[in-house]
């Protein structure tokens, strides 16, 4: 295992997709420092957080999604295709170890980029002279370790498609296809449910009578209803758990940081954890019974 | 001792029977040579030993050791495996890596301590001649320096058995040369080789048992000489006569070829040097010449696939 960790982190770190990954955070954190640049002076680290985490749920969670569930849905067949596989596994080594290895090192490479995005964020916001105080330092991190969940899921995730497509290319698109579902499709559908009931009247058709009727859906409020159904519905989601934990960073006090909102939605991150180990026992499952020729 | 044993082997891809119940015994410290027409089963042989495909039944014992038996025992495998080199036929090896990262990388699954593996892999890169490109990655490689690589990767921890698949594409003739010596030497040194080639001139040169597998099923397994021995008995004579009439072979049973005027090639199932002798004295005919058809490896393989 230790083996497979080592030749796929150097793999990992030197490969296109690690600094697309660092370049798109980049290219995404520039706006918010611009932003907290025209405020500077009486900036709070809710206020600078608050900015920092509106912009990563939307923005990084797209981009950096789409780059993890692409890199893990060519860890397997990408390998077949060129034949590396029957290399390494003609050496002492089992298929789990090779297989755990290997995710171990794709995640420490994702862990990598992520971090060396935010130490870049974090001294830009320094240099242009944004206080950067301790707590700001901590969100952060806690932050990069939040999405580190949700892109490991991801990389779990596209191993499922790895070991199911034997074409790279055809498990790109499949992975694509699969991200855009579970990213905007399917959260889409349930936030438009969560809105419809959330304004108390949700239309229930009666079609022997051609008549429209509403219910009620008691005290719950939109941001409740969202982060009921996405839990509910959207649990293969990362990107869904990892919303609904940021939706609790801010309370009417305003931000209340990453450790709150964790605490408060404990079952998202027990989500986040389980189906990373649901989608990569799969993918195990599915390694070693395969005939890697 | 057997250094591989396969029992009754049997792999099923969706309808096509790759290998449909085969045996082979390869003794230690032999260079074995294992022949096949294409989709033959050779490849999926190689990979069944290794785990890489998944056999449907069977027994598979490597190096002493049971690494299948109607499953795999991956236990056993991964103990097997630390002492087998293998070469594929077709693969890239990582092309991130430069020659010796890649020779420190796999001598590291190996186990082999860090200051070994350097010195292994100099070693290594000198004989098969890449030390001069030890820093040049692997992507930018000709096809031949990828199998001299490939090669020195199968010899990393200097392994009791080595399995070639296909070894010398690629390479040039004076690859093909050095890639034979290398072989010797294993030979010499003890070690056994399990070879799979088409180029059965390779094989002729190289080993000394062959195993001819088709459709799944060993069809021949001996000594490359015993084979020879075995095919020159059922082989030919070629026999040039002095007679005024041609010499009448019918009820011998033997396959007779007139070549020319006076020059018979004659086949049988059995030596009968004696008995040609005999008819065609009987006949007032004499013999001129006789000659032994030795048959080439090709020349039994294809027997044997016919």
């Amino acid at each position: 295992m230790l083996w497979s960790f080592r030749l796929e982190l150097t793999h990992g770190l030197r490969t296109k997709k690690l600094w697309i990954m660092v370049a798109v955070m980049l290219l995404i954190y520039i706006p918010i420092v611009y932003l907290l640049k025209t405020h500077t002076g009486n900036l709070t680290t809710g206020d600078i957080m608050g900015t920092v985490t509106g912009s990563l749920s939307s923005g990084v969670l797209f981009f950096l999604g789409i780059v993890a569930i692409v890199m893990g849905s060519t860890l397997i067949n990408d390998d077949i295709e060129k034949g590396t596989v029957t290399i390494a596994l003609s050496k002492p080594v089992t298929r789990h170890g090779y297989y755990l290895g290997r995710f171990a090192g794709q995640a420490v490479a994702v862990l990598v980029a992520l971090f060396m995005a935010s130490a870049v964020f974090l001294i830009a916001m320094r240099v242009i002279g944004i206080p950067v105080a301790g707590g700001v330092v901590v969100q952060v991190v806690l932050l990069t370790l939040l999405l580190f969940l949700a892109m490991i899921q991801l990389l779990a995730l596209g191993h499922v498609i790895s070991v199911f497509i034997r074409s790279h290319l055809a498990s790109i698109g499949a992975a694509i296809g699969v991200f855009f579902l579970i990213y905007l499709i399917i959260p889409g559908a349930i936030t438009t449910v969560a809105v419809l009931r959330s304004l108390n009247h949700q239309p229930v058709v009666n079609f022997n009578n051609n008549t429209t009727t509403t219910k009620t859906t008691g005290h719950l409020s939109y941001t409740q209803l969202l982060e009921e159904y996405y839990t509910r519905y959207a649990f293969y989601s990362p990107t869904a758990q990892v919303n609904v934990i940021m939706l609790n960073t801010e309370d009417q006090n305003g931000y209340v940081g990453i450790a709150h909102a964790v605490r408060k939605r404990w079952v998202n991150l027990v989500l986040l954890l389980v189906m990373t180990a649901v989608y990569s026992g799969l993918a195990l499952w599915r390694f070693r019974r395969m005939d890697l020729r | 001792m057997a250094t591989i044993v396969i029992e009754n082997l049997e792999k099923r891809y969706k309808d096509v029977k790759a290998l449909n119940g085969l045996n082979l015994n390869v003794p230690e410290g032999r260079i074995y040579g294992f022949l096949g027409p294409n989709g033959a089963g050779k490849s999926t042989t190689i990979m069944s030993m290794l785990g890489i495909v998944r056999p449907n039944s069977g027994r598979i014992e490597l190096l002493g050791r049971e690494v299948f038996n109607d499953g795999l025992k991956e236990g056993n495998l991964v103990k097997a495996k630390a002492r087998i080199g293998y070469m594929p036929e077709h693969a890239t090896l990582w092309d991130f890596l430069t020659p010796l990262q890649t020779l420190d990388i796999i001598g590291l699954a190996y186990g082999i301590p860090k200051i070994e593996r350097a010195k292994r892999a100099r070693e290594l890169l000198e004989m098969v001649g890449l030390w001069d490109d030890r820093n040049r990655k692997v992507g930018k490689f000709s096809k031949g320096m990828r199998q001299k690589l490939l090669l020195a990767q199968a010899l990393v921890n200097d392994p009791d058995l080595l399995i070639l698949d296909e070894p010398m594409n690629g390479l040039d003739p004076r690859g093909i040369v050095e890639f034979k010596e290398i072989i010797r030497r294993q030979k010499e040194e003890g070690k056994t080789v399990f070879f799979s080639s088409h180029i059965l001139a390779h094989v002729e040169e190289v080993c000394d048992t062959v195993g001819v597998i088709v459709k799944g099923k060993l069809r021949l397994e001996d000594t490359i000489d015993n084979v020879k021995r075995e095919f020159l008995e059922r082989g030919g004579y070629v026999i040039l006569v002095e007679t005024n009439k041609p010499v009448d072979f019918t009820g011998t049973g033997w396959k007779v070829e007139t070549r020319g005027e006076n020059r018979y090639v004659i086949r049988a199932n059995s030596d009968v040097r004696e008995q040609v002798y005999d008819v065609v004295t009987a006949q007032g005919a004499k013999i001129l010449q006789m000659k032994v058809k030795t048959p080439s490896l090709e020349e039994i393989f294809l027997k044997v696939v016919e």
